[in-house]
């Protein structure tokens, strides 16, 4: 393991954390309204806005407010909510477990289902199951998540066929089953894309590498079809989707945003949408600096994973 | 988002087609042949009037935890800030000198009995003796804390300008039970004006005023019959029965009735339907027409007429609407039924001045004659706009209406195309609620839909937005012959003088005024079988959910 | 005299570029264009084939169900749904195809210069696009709308920005490996000045991929644009838009599901058929795996 490219890995990673934050706080800054206005209701004066302002510590020069914030950004304080005064932290803390608790049962399913069909229609290329999975992917890949979810909660929620809960967490604590069945529906959602995705890079992947020279020579050693397939295939034909699951963590955290409204999930997604109609910044810049900082430790994360795997990568870059 | 990859081609012939076609089978589109197969309407819940469904208890179940759905989280403990939803919690919390209830009849609460004057300026307030505030040891309400209150309402500290102590010349402490109210003009309502929705005055220890009254934001100092235990924010709220309540239940002990009760923050109206079918919440202290269909289960559904209104602001700052035809012709070109019956089938029409028709005061007499009538009259609107000048039609500038209530949307696009028929034309653009409040609501220049909850008095609307002087005037309307007529109302000392009073000021606006009502919407509400004693009241007041009992 | 016939036949007649048969061969194009061209031909004759004027209601005949007086039913308000989905289609096409020219245009000159510059500019440029790839796109999109006013405008600006990053990428690539052909050696030993070089060079012989990666990028920009719409921050009532379609209908389901599911279908058809296109494409124009996989 090369510790050069894992020390340049991990200042790069904390350089784009720096860079993003900055460029949040910029755009959040220009946000027109105020959260003043929310906390004062209908009755508030134009004296009224600029002492809530004050002692929201909106009033401070930018420069001072940029410092602390970017310092907050690295130290996990983005300060108070500025609706209900909880600290923002505390309130992202608890939401982000539970997203990430969506996160996880939806990778798992991916990796769980289109990973194997991916395998399985690489190695029966061009027949019947292959095209079925194709079509099928094609579909997939085409339905947005808020269509998905809208119709899993019109088909599954609903008698007849009321099989899932229609929305709502319920802690593992309770229990893995009903854990489960309060998740396996918006991850599904939040999945078709993915399913579909990963399945065709998967297939794809695998099928170049079935066809490569590096298993033509493996194959003519006279190993045994099934470790062709295992041994050798799998893991030069997985490095894309260890990539691909990353790339796909990102885009989870962004589409939770529609997911979760549509199952009454207390999650970031949730979150975000509130604080957005609210105008409470700091819960704002929360929300989405931390999904940001979640995918880039993500993609950090399989960069790493990706240069174990395959030690061309490390040696250089 | 993922790049899609290389592949194999895949076969164009039938079989391909036909494979689409069975996914999209699968999916059950094709199935969906009527609603039926939905599974949702549900017959067994009809919505019943609120008031069909009322006992009266002898006695009533007590304990347990009552768990309640609500559409929007509070911002902030204090009584005296943030939205109307705040009230949902305040009134938990804390108590006011009077309490009105559906019937818009005034009760005791934290003043026992009281009296006034002939002339109904001097009114005097017996305090109960033993009514505690949460996590003050036991210190009870006094004549002091009322006065401390009113002095903290009226001063410069507080940014707000509670209207229903307006024209309070003096708050007289005269002993520790007994406060004194001195009014500059008379007002027969008076003790229901101070318990009037969206007033705030909610009686608080003098202490916590006089130490720093910001610590009201995450205590409860209140006397209600609630403590606030628990706050998760935009989740839930917990409230445990406090200790000794100064109101008795009909059981003879102090109320609640409950342990515990549980608000459940659940905004989207789906959400709550759910909840409420699944039995996840026992009621609901709101929920929206659109979706009473999918609630299934042991729930009882009820309605409730109210006085929620939705008018078109016609902001006289704004070219032409500062023209009495202009005004009189998009009142002519109003189809109000067809916006009743796109948005709610049970509401009702009102008149387009301020005060709705679940008030003692409304003016029936109106409804017939050259009032406009209820659907559009375009000969009637074209005329009043050739008089204005207007006859080869009108552009106006945007129409603005918020997100905070769904049914604005309905009105805002309907109102589009009823005017477009009589060539009135402007495009409509859609606010956040917050966004509107902020840059919009009462300024120049724009004109908007605007929204009032259901007041305990009908001439609370008239005096804060119709009235020249009114603070909320948002259509700087200036009309002498009202303002004459709101005055004398104002200063009767009887009931018909204030009555005759008002009917004229209602006749006024609604010919003249630039106050475009729209609709009176039901309101609804539901509860699962085992709870009982629920009265939705049409006003915004919520504390009939601290004396709801559970039978679980 | 046949040898003649054909000789004269071969020489008046119109070469055909071979690559146009390969296109018109290939079974995904073929597919996704019959999906597609008539979408876009309905969405650009617009309102002289809608039945109704898209936002006029008839309050009487709300939540009507497809036959009748209006082919695909009606929506809570009475309006046509099927004039509701062709106009509304105008805008997802609008939003789709505006957006990833905006993302080309802003894309593809950033990819020129990092591929060929390289070194200190090409970090510099591709770190700068890695960040603005690591917010989360619909993250993005939401920051970039709430601040500024939901009008098509800028929702194909804010989509636009957020997938540039993705295009100066792929062009990156292609301009790395033809930067080291002889004719751009031969340009710059001619002492062309370096746009001449970028544009008239490099860009005509990396629009392969940049053309595979654009038409992908199409069918998100539909998606992400209706996903931001269904949030509310699309161009706004009355307008048709098929994710705040989608979005209200949900509350009607009871009412009428042909609301929800019109709509839902004109979406992935759309959307299917551009990502069948753009497969096409790639199958054509740029078959190797370009390794780049962002």
């Amino acid at each position: 393991m090369n510790y050069l490219y894992l020390v340049k890995r991990t200042a790069i990673a904390l350089l784009s954390v720096f860079i993003v934050a900055s460029v949040v706080f910029g755009v959040t800054t220009l946000l027109p309204g105020s959260a003043a206005n929310i906390v004062l209701g209908t009755e508030a004066t134009e004296e009224a806005v600029q002492q809530v302002n004050e002692d929201l510590g909106l009033d401070r020069p930018l420069m001072v407010q940029y410092i602390d914030f970017v310092v907050g950004v690295f130290t996990g304080d983005f300060g108070e909510s500025l609706i209900s005064g909880q600290p923002v932290m505390e309130m992202v803390w608890q939401r982000l477990l539970r997203t990430l608790q969506l996160a996880f049962v939806a990778t798992l399913i991916s990796v769980v289902t289109a990973i194997p069909l991916g395998i399985l229609a690489a190695a029966k290329r061009d027949t019947i199951f292959d095209h079925l999975t194709t079509s099928g992917s094609y579909i997939g890949l085409s339905i947005p998540s808020f269509v998905s979810a809208t119709l899993l909660l019109l088909f599954l929620t609903t008698p007849p066929l009321a099989l899932f809960p229609k929305g709502g967490y319920v802690s593992i604590s309770e229990g893995v089953i009903p854990w489960l069945h309060h998740l396996l529906l918006p991850a599904l959602a939040m999945n078709t894309i993915i399913l579909a995705y990963v399945l065709r890079q998967t297939r794809s992947s695998m099928v170049d590498t079935l066809e490569s020279d590096y298993i033509r020579t493996a194959r003519l050693k006279g190993v045994a079809e099934r470790n062709v397939l295992f041994k050798h295939g799998l893991r030069n034909g997985l490095l894309p989707t260890v990539t691909v699951l990353a790339l796909n963590f990102g885009w989870m955290m962004g589409s939770v945003v529609i997911i979760e409204q549509i199952f009454a999930f207390p999650g970031m997604g949730e979150l975000i949408v509130q604080a957005i109609d609210n105008r409470d910044l700091p819960v704002i810049q929360a929300g989405i600096l931390v999904p940001t900082i979640a995918f880039i430790f993500a993609n950090f994360l399989a960069d790493i994973i990706y240069s174990m795997l395959d030690p061309r990568i490390s040696l250089g870059e | 988002m993922p790049q899609v990859d290389t592949d194999t081609t895949i076969e164009t012939d039938r079989r391909s087609i036909l494979k689409v076609g069975a996914t999209l089978g699968a999916i059950g589109i094709t199935g969906l042949a009527g609603c039926a197969g939905l599974g949702g309407s549900n017959d067994e819940n009809t919505i019943q009037p609120n008031d069909d469904v009322l006992k009266d208890y002898d006695s009533l179940p007590t304990g347990g935890t009552f768990n309640i759905g609500a559409q929007q989280g509070i911002q902030t403990m204090s009584p005296f800030q943030g939205f109307l939803a705040d009230y949902l919690v305040a009134e938990m919390m804390y108590d006011r000198l009077t309490r009105v209830d559906q019937n818009f009849e005034v009760h005791p609460n934290l003043a026992k009995e009281w009296e006034s004057n002939d002339d109904y300026t001097v009114f005097t307030f017996m305090l109960e003796e033993n009514a505690t505030y949460s996590n003050m040891d036991g210190e009870t309400v006094t004549a002091e804390d009322v006065k401390a209150t009113y002095d903290y309402l009226t001063s410069d500290d507080f940014s707000g300008s509670p209207s229903s102590l307006s024209g309070v010349n003096e708050i007289e402490v005269i002993d520790e039970t007994t406060v004194e109210i001195r009014l500059d003009e008379p007002d027969l309502n008076f003790t229901k004006r101070i318990s009037e929705t969206g007033g705030a005055f909610f009686i608080v220890p003098k202490s916590i005023l006089d130490e720093d009254p910001s610590q009201l934001e995450d205590t409860d100092y209140g006397s209600g019959p609630l403590e606030l235990t628990e706050w998760n924010q935009q989740n839930n709220i917990t409230f445990t029965a406090a200790s000794d309540y100064h109101i008795e239940g009909v059981n003879g002990d102090p109320l609640p009735y409950v342990d515990e009760i549980e608000w459940d923050i659940l905004s989207d109206d789906i959400q709550r339907a759910n909840a409420l079918s699944d039995g996840d919440i026992d009621a609901v202290s709101r929920i929206s027409r659109n979706v009473t269909d999918r609630v299934q289960g042991d729930v009882q559904l009820v309605k409730q007429t109210s006085g929620l209104q939705y008018p078109i602001v016609l902001n006289t700052t704004v070219e032409p609407f500062d023209d009495p035809n202009v005004r009189k012709a998009i009142k002519y070109a109003l189809d109000r039924e067809e916006i009743l019956a796109a948005v709610t089938p049970d509401g009702v029409l009102g008149l387009h001045a301020g005060v709705t028709p679940v008030h003692t005061y409304y003016n029936e007499e109106l409804d017939t004659g050259d009032t406009f009538g209820t659907t559009a009259d375009p000969e009637m609107a074209q005329e009043m706009l050739a008089e204005a000048g207007y006859s080869d039609g009108l552009e106006i500038q945007q129409l603005h209406y918020d997100d905070g209530v769904p049914a604005k949307e309905t009105i805002a696009q309907l109102f589009q195309q009823q005017m477009q028929e009589v060539g009135i034309e402007f495009e409509i653009n859609r606010l956040t609620e917050e966004t509107w409040l902020a840059d919009y609501w009462n300024q120049d220049d724009v004109w908007y839909i605007t929204n009032y909850s259901t007041r305990v008095l009908g001439s609370t609307v008239p005096q804060l937005a119709l009235r020249s002087d009114g603070p909320w005037n948002e259509a700087s309307w200036s009309n002498e012959a009202y303002d004459e007529a709101f005055q004398r109302a104002a200063s009767a000392t009887d009931e018909e003088t204030k009555a005759e009073a008002l009917k004229e000021c209602q006749k006024i606006s609604h010919r003249e005024g630039a106050w475009v009502g729209t609709f009176h919407p039901q309101i609804y509400g539901g509860y699962q079988n085992h709870v009982k004693n629920y009265n939705l009241y049409p006003t915004y007041i919520k504390d009939f959910v601290s004396r709801c009992a559970v039978d679980k | 005299m046949a040898t003649n016939n054909s000789t004269q036949n071969e020489s008046s007649r119109f070469e055909v570029p071979p690559i146009v048969w390969k296109l018109l061969n290939n079974r995904r194009i073929v597919i996704g264009m019959s999906l597609l061209a008539p979408i876009v031909l309905v969405a650009i004759l617009g309102e002289t084939i809608a039945p109704y004027d898209p936002t006029a209601t008839h309050v009487a005949d709300r939540y009507a169900g497809p036959g009748g007086k209006f082919i695909l039913g009606t929506d809570h308000l009475g309006r046509d749904l099927l004039s509701r989905i062709i106009l509304g289609g105008r805008t997802s096409l609008l939003l789709g195809f505006g957006a990833t020219a905006l993302a080309l245009t802003l894309g593809v000159p950033i990819g020129l210069t990092a591929g060929y510059a390289k070194g200190r500019v090409d970090e510099v440029l591709m770190r700068i696009m890695d960040i603005i790839m690591s917010v989360p796109t619909l993250l993005l999109g939401l920051l970039i709308l709430v601040v500024l006013p939901s009008n098509i405008i800028n929702v194909v600006m804010a989509i636009g920005v957020v997938y540039a990053p993705r295009i100066a990428r792929v062009t990156r690539s292609a301009t790395l490996s033809v930067s080291e052909e002889e004719y751009v050696m031969a340009a710059k030993a001619r002492g062309e000045s370096r746009p001449y070089i970028l544009f008239r060079e490099i860009l005509p012989n990396v629009t392969g991929p940049i053309v595979v990666e654009g038409s992908v990028r199409v069918g998100y920009a539909i998606m992400i644009g209706t996903s931001l719409s269904f949030l509310g921050l699309g161009t706004g009532p009355p307008n048709p838009d098929w994710g705040f379609m989608i979005s209200t209908a949900r509350e009607h389901i009871y009412q009428t599901p042909w609301f929800l599911i019109w709509p839902s279908i004109a979406l992935l058809l759309t959307v299917m058929a551009t990502n069948l296109i753009g497969d096409g494409l790639r199958d054509v124009l740029d078959p190797r795996e370009t390794g780049d996989l962002s």
